[in-house]
């Protein structure tokens, strides 16, 4: 991890250790896809961004989740390419969801435990169908492209959903099932 | 064979879709020299990403945001993976009159549409061709099934239809090769949906792709990725077909990049040949023909007849009638019902995406009885499987571990039905050339009046009320129901503006496609319908263009042209 990044990471409040935690992901972030530089946001709002996507798609026992899938660089590359209202929905979004974690727990979100992060998650996804605050139209921007992410990723489709199709076949089976039929 | 401009030849037929490839393959295969001017480039079906996957994709297949605004806001089918296979509308504008709207796809390259369409290919019926004389509405069509059937018979024969046996009078049987066979969830609904009492019946989707090799042409790999191009030319396609075929008779001369701007006239105002503008170049040039054939898609031609005028055609060539442009159709669509079955969740995950032909609800309304509110009739087109990506996923509430098992739950389960139905002919409803705005080669552009009525919405409303009483009947969860109906053009199904009829006053062709006015000017695609039936007008428009070219070529023969 970068130098620079650190003491960002420092400046910003993180704790030492989650600094080693953010780091190894900032690293894992940086080794692939090969190549691949930030192009809007930067090293903290990705780290941010990272975590939120895993927790809306975490890894568990069946497969990896948003943050092996580097589902924050995804969405990097696409509101880079956007309009600047919705980059402007972005960093605020991700700016509103920092001074939420300060306010109530006086830390960054990156640094809080699982509990209170998952309370934070709780808070802005409480009106997904009709969402009215900052946050919660954040949180609806941020699990969409998340989706779009994470099941478009060589882990989402194969290893989590495991589809089957895309590949040449002689014959479709169809409905094998005697209790599906007429 | 390169286009040689000093030779007339025996016909031009212009476009190289549906329409214009069955045309030249007729043509040539009864002896006449065809030129075909088509305005796009030819695409090799290698350069088709069929098999792409979205990571390989510089934007996983959602595109960069904004080219979607910019570049392409009408063509809703096309994505990040099939770009050369439509247009860029800043070079094809059209415009609206003020409270209407047309939503105008389409295709610049050989093979037009049917490079990528949706393979949905049902004839039509005397409950089409005479359906005025059922309900009273609107003109019937100057042929019978009975004149139609022989030239179903023989493209069925030749591109290939897989389909079921079925005896259903308004949905009459082909020349089919196997249907595909159904998917769990399109088994379920075959065994729910009749329960309903609606008279709803439920069979293989009638798909103009191959599901066994015939004439030498491939059969499905079932790879699921038909909308991208099929990079092995398994279904009815033009390019791995109908243009192949008329090739083989060495007397197609096929010349791409070339955008035709009209029809040129002798002194006596009878069409000679065609002036054409090299895409590329820009250059002019012309075209000598005996007889002219235009296939470049119903409103295309119609353009083309719009913008071809001259001191004898004042008004566009062969409209003395002032029914040129007029009584412009699409199919409507927009309702539609998603939702999961749930004895289908948590199965292990088969390949269903690769078949990518679902099932039919074949039309069940006006067929044997009236209904109060509506003429005409619909079909349901849909089906069930797990596809790629799991769009529904936007729909599920929640995060976490709790979201993911649910997606993953769902994925299997998945059920959705749409609608295509007849929309009405009506002479208020019609393009015109508006002289304000040119395409990039400096062609007038084509303007859309056109409004949907209450049959139309009423319509809808019937079939969105009984998308839903089916989902309740299969016990569907989280379903999602759409009851808008889309803006008019969404279906892609553009038809009339030059429509058949007996009478002259009433139309602009004659029961085989020739214009009442010009027996050697003659429109073989969509715009030749007289009624958009409830469903795809593909597998007609081929089944027209096969009747009015085996005409021309006798005609020709027994000097008639
Ligand atoms: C995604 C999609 C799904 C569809 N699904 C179905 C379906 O399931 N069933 C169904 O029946 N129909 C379907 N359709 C519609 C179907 O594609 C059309 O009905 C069919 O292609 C019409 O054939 P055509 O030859 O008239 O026009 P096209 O296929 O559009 O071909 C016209 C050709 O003419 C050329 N051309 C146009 N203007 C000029 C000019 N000025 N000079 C020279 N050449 C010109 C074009 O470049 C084009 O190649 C679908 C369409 C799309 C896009």
């Amino acid at each position: 991890m970068k130098r620079r990044t650190v003491l960002k990471l420092v400046a910003a409040g993180v704790a030492a250790e989650r600094v080693q935690v953010a780091g190894r992901q900032l690293v894992a972030l940086a080794q692939a896809p090969a190549g691949y530089k930030l192009r809007f946001f930067n090293d903290e709002q990705n780290a941010l961004l990272d975590r939120l996507t895993e927790l809306i798609i975490p890894a568990d026992d069946h497969s990896p989740g948003a943050h092996a899938a580097k589902v924050s660089l995804f969405i990097d590359l696409m509101v880079s390419h956007s309009k600047p209202d919705v980059q402007d929905q972005w960093t605020r979004g991700l700016r509103a969801l920092e001074n939420e974690s300060r306010e109530r727990f006086r830390k960054p979100f990156l640094e809080c435990d699982a509990a209170w992060q998952d309370q934070i998650m709780q808070t802005i996804s409480r009106n997904e169908d009709h969402p009215s605050t900052e946050l919660e139209k954040f949180f609806r921007i941020l699990k969409s492209r998340t989706i779009d992410g994470y099941y478009t990723s060589e882990i989402g489709i194969h290893q989590e959903l495991k589809y089957q199709g895309n590949r040449p076949q002689a014959e479709f089976a169809g409905c094998t099932h005697p209790e599906h039929g007429a | 064979m390169t286009l040689d401009l000093k030779k007339t030849y025996d016909a031009i037929v212009v476009g190289s879709g549906a329409a214009g490839g069955v045309a030249a393959k007729e043509l040539t295969e009864g002896g006449l020299d065809v030129l075909v001017l088509e305005a796009g480039p030819k695409l090799e079906p290698s350069t088709f990403l069929s098999h792409r996957w979205p990571y390989e994709m510089p934007f996983r297949g959602f595109d960069k945001p904004g080219d979607k605004d910019k570049i392409y806001p009408h063509q809703w089918t096309s994505s990040e993976y099939t770009r050369p296979l439509y247009i860029d509308e800043r070079e094809h504008p059209y415009t609206t009159a003020p409270g209407t709207s047309w939503i105008w796809v389409r295709s610049r390259c050989v093979g037009g549409k049917i490079l990528h369409w949706s393979r949905n290919a049902r004839r039509l019926s005397d409950y089409d061709f005479k359906a005025a004389d059922r309900d009273g509405y609107g003109e019937n069509w100057p042929i019978t099934y009975k004149d139609l059937a022989p030239y179903y018979d023989k493209l069925e024969s030749f591109v290939g239809v897989s389909a079921s046996i079925e005896n259903i009078p308004h949905l009459p049987d082909g020349k089919y090769l196997p249907p595909f066979p159904l998917n769990c969830g399109e088994r379920i609904v075959q065994k729910v949906a009749p329960t309903l009492g609606l008279g709803m019946r439920v069979i293989p989707k009638r798909a103009a792709m191959r599901s066994r090799s015939i004439n030498g042409l491939a059969a499905c790999h079932h790879c699921g990725h038909c909308g991208r191009g099929c990079d092995i030319g398994a279904f009815w396609n033009s390019i791995s077909d109908t243009i192949p075929a008329a090739a083989a008779t060495s007397r197609l001369t096929l010349r791409p990049d070339a955008v035709v701007r009209e029809i040129v006239v002798d002194n006596n105002g009878k069409p000679c040949g065609v002036s054409f503008i090299d895409r590329q170049s820009k250059k002019d040039y012309l075209a000598k023909g005996r007889v002219i054939v235009l296939g470049a898609s119903a409103l295309e031609s119609t353009r083309i007849m719009l913008n071809s005028v001259s001191r004898h055609w004042p008004d566009g060539i062969a409209n003395s009638s002032g029914v040129l442009g007029h009584y412009l159709m699409d199919n409507i669509g927009g309702p539609n019902v998603s939702g999961h079955l749930p004895q289908l969740r948590d199965r292990e995950v088969v390949n269903e995406d690769g078949k990518a032909s679902g099932v039919d609800i074949v039309p069940y309304r006006n067929i044997d009885s009236r209904h109060p509110k509506f003429i005409r009739s619909y079909v349901h087109e849909g089906g069930s499987g797990a596809r790629a990506f799991p769009s529904f996923a936007k729909s599920m509430s929640g995060y976490g571990q709790k979201f993911k098992r649910t997606v993953r739950s769902y994925y299997t389960s998945p059920v959705a039905f749409g609608t295509r139905g007849e929309m009405l002919a009506r002479f208020e409803n019609y393009v015109e050339i508006d002289n304000n705005v040119t395409d990039s080669w400096g062609i007038p552009v084509l303007k859309f009046n056109c409004r949907m009525s209450d049959n139309e919405r009423e319509m809808a409303k019937d079939a969105i009320q009984n998308l839903k009483a089916l989902m309740e009947a299969l016990g569907a969860e989280s379903v999602n129901v759409r009851d808008r109906l889309m803006p008019l053009g969404f279906t892609i199904h553009g038809m009339g503006t030059t429509r058949m009829g007996a009478d002259p006053k009433k139309s602009v062709l004659n029961q085989f496609n020739q214009t009442h006015e010009l027996k050697n000017l003659f429109v073989v695609d969509g715009a030749c319908f007289v009624t958009s039936g409830g469903y795809g007008p593909t597998l007609t428009i081929g089944a027209l263009a096969a009747r009015a070219s085996d005409y021309i070529v006798n005609q020709m023969k027994t000097g008639g042209l």
